[in-house]
């Protein structure tokens, strides 16, 4: 009996060793065809489709979304990074699909059909870790889970809007004709040729030109997280950066929108010293004496664009350029209520002149 | 650069043959020589009782080395360790006590007030004149000789204590009340007063100054702490100064006379002729303004100003050239 177990041990051992063996063959000689030409047997498609669809319902499971997927600002965001970041993959409703992916193994899937199998936690899995062996990458940015929100927003309604709708979202006015080709090629989509921002996007219209051009030197490095904003920021040349932040910050001054509150302007004009909360027109103005330029101007700025930054700060994730500690240490311990930031947000969105 | 502490002003104090300035035991003001006055029956009276118990110990254990009677051995534990230990403490209690009212004491009013504010990690310091005018300033006093000034003290965040050892008692500062301390310095000088309750990450960082100077001389003080900083003469003091503006540095520090007006932090009218900077962390000359621009947060962890280390040298020198020009 005992001889009888040995033996067929010993019978197993020496056909693992050869299994093992024949394997590193196959991949040391280079048997194992990598090329995607020839795409994968459908038995190979079906199991690794299903594998992946397995994966991201497990892993997606207690993901929920943080604001409302129906607001309009985060799906005109969204959109405006569908334009550059998917579409020259993905496709666009209503315009012809892209051809080198439908060469990739796997082909990248046009996505104005294929997205109604999903459900929002699964499109924020996918835009937010990427697929490995494929061409989808990661969200550039792994603090601004927001971001990719705003593009689950925005890939929900985009089969729906057909091609009209998805123009209107992402595209505004053209750009005047005088401005730079880079403003007109990677700006004016979301912040407009005039630097008001559509609605949406921050007003970068007269705002300082330290302060715009350190902000894209930090995107670019990745040292201010958007993974909207890095790609961007990183393609400029030296001379297409100064011709963007010379464009903008030439622009006439944004007017202001909407009324602001007493407590807002209180806030801004005083602060609030009994909680260490410096005025916020110390270092932003509006105020008689001139102020840095590194300093963002806030006055006539876009108050959700104000509010999120400030939870970013908050949260600790918001880089930015070598003045941006001075705001840490504002924001670390001594933390404006939300109904403040609010406040404080809407009234410097009300002013419109800043001397 | 040089610290200041008790040890570099020890130094100085015996050049010139003045008081130790933090010593509980060479008092230079009516209530610390109260409490010096303690010093004697107190330590006598613990010395006494060590030496008794002490006694009694090396009877029980050593001299008398055989079994004890039960009776008498309950009445010197019951009677000596109850009730003695209690009749002694209350007496030493009472004696102590009967010294607070006069520690109180506000002195004669009708004199300027002085509002003492314990704040992570320095002191805020705000006299209210009789007529009504009041200024700030920042970790320091300034008293006269041989008048009793009334002092109120509070804390806007967490429990400090004010404690100035040459001059008075130590006294809790609690957020939520207003304590209240006399002091009647009795020899001029400057003597350094410190937090003596656990108040953070900073806490030993929290030095302050009180200079005891003669009547005449405080009146002169007072007039020149009222008055509005001077506007800069030479050109690196103005550049400072519009380095002060442009930077923002108005939004947390008030300079009387400029348009800083932010009450978050220290009142800096007059800060390049106080002591020592910061709450005793740097020297108050243009290489501790310096340092203390550049490395803000290593000088006192946990400090709510931010650190200015992105500002060039040069920069830092002009702003730190016009503070200590603030006499």
């Amino acid at each position: 009996m005992k001889r009888f177990v040995l033996a067929w041990l010993f019978r197993a051992a020496v056909i693992l060793g050869l299994v093992a063996v024949g394997g590193a063959l196959t991949v040391v000689l280079g048997i194992v065809p990598i090329k995607a030409s020839s795409g994968h047997f459908r038995l190979t498609r079906w199991f690794l489709h299903f594998a992946k669809q397995q994966s991201v319902k497990t892993h997606s499971m207690r993901i929920e979304p943080p604001f409302s997927l129906d607001d309009p600002r985060q799906i005109q965001i969204g959109a405006g990074h569908y334009e550059g970041g998917c579409r020259p993959c993905h496709g666009a409703p209503g315009q012809p699909a892209p051809v080198l992916p439908q060469f990739m193994t796997p082909k990248a899937p046009e996505l104005s059909h294929a997205i109604e199998h999903y459900e929002p936690r699964h499109l924020f899995y996918l835009v937010r870790h990427g697929i490995k062996l494929t061409g989808m990458p990661a969200w550039p940015a792994s603090d601004r889970e927001d971001e990719v929100w705003a593009v689950v927003a925005f890939l929900r309604k985009m089969p729906a809007g057909g091609e009209a709708r998805y123009r209107e979202l992402v595209f505004g006015e053209d750009a005047p004709t005088d401005a730079p080709a880079v403003v007109k090629r990677s700006c004016a989509r979301c912040h407009g040729g005039d630097g008001l921002g559509r609605g949406a996007f921050p007003r970068l219209a007269a705002q300082r030109e330290e302060y715009l051009r350190s902000s894209l030197e930090v995107y670019a490095r990745g040292e201010r997280q958007s993974g909207i904003m890095r790609p961007l920021a990183a393609s400029l040349s030296p001379a297409e950066l100064d011709a963007a932040v010379r464009w903008y910050t030439a622009r006439p001054a944004p007017p202001g929108r909407g009324a602001g509150s007493e407590e807002g302007r209180k806030l801004a004009e005083q602060g609030v010293p009994a909680r260490k909360i410096p005025a916020c027109i110390g270092c932003h103005g509006p105020r008689p004496e001139a102020i840095h330029r590194g300093y963002p101007r806030l006055a006539g700025q876009l108050p959700a664009y104000v509010e999120q930054q400030l939870e970013l700060f908050r949260k600790g994730v918001r880089g930015g350029g070598k003045y941006v500690d001075l705001m840490r240490e504002v924001v670390d311990d001594h933390m404006l209520t939300p109904e403040e930031v609010r406040a404080v947000a809407q009234h410097f969105g009300s002013l419109s002149t800043d001397p | 650069m040089e610290r200041l502490g008790a040890h570099g002003e020890a130094s100085l104090a015996f050049a010139v043959q003045i008081p130790s300035p933090q010593s509980a035991l060479e008092p230079a003001g009516r209530d610390a020589e109260r409490i010096a006055s303690l010093f004697p029956i107190l330590f006598g009276g613990g010395a006494a009782i060590w030496l008794v118990v002490m006694g009694l110990t090396v009877y029980a254990v050593v001299l008398r080395d055989r079994r004890h009677q039960r009776d008498r051995t309950r009445r010197w534990v019951v009677g000596g360790g109850a009730f003695a230990t209690t009749a002694l403490l209350g007496l030493l209690l009472v004696r102590g006590l009967s010294a607070m009212p006069e520690l109180l004491d506000p002195g004669a009013p009708g004199g300027p007030k002085i509002r003492v504010s314990g704040e992570q990690w320095w002191w805020r310091v705000r006299y209210e004149l009789p007529d009504g005018a009041s200024f700030e300033l920042a970790n320091e006093l300034w008293l006269p000789r041989g008048r009793r000034m009334p002092l109120l003290l509070e804390s806007p965040d967490v429990i400090h204590s004010f404690w100035l050892p040459s001059l008075g008692g130590k006294i809790d500062v609690i957020p939520g009340r207003v304590n209240r301390l006399g002091l009647e310095p009795t020899r001029t000088g400057t003597f350094t007063g410190v937090c003596a309750e656990y108040c953070g990450l900073s806490h030993a960082r929290m030095l302050f100054h009180v200079v005891v100077v003669e009547p005449p001389a405080f009146e002169a003080w007072l007039a020149a702490q009222r008055a509005d900083a001077r506007a800069p003469a030479a050109v690196l003091a103005q550049r400072g100064h519009l380095l002060f503006q442009q930077h923002g540095c108005g939004a947390c520090h008030a300079v009387r006379g400029t348009a800083a007006r932010g009450a978050v932090g220290p009142d800096l009218t007059h800060v390049g002729g106080r002591v020592s900077v910061a709450a005793g962390t740097v020297a108050n000359d243009v290489a501790g303004f310096e340092e203390w621009l550049a490395r803000t947060e290593a000088l006192k962890p946990g400090v709510h100003m931010p650190s200015f280390h992105m500002l060039s040298s040069e920069e830092r020198n002009a702003l730190a050239t016009w503070l200590d020009g603030l006499q």
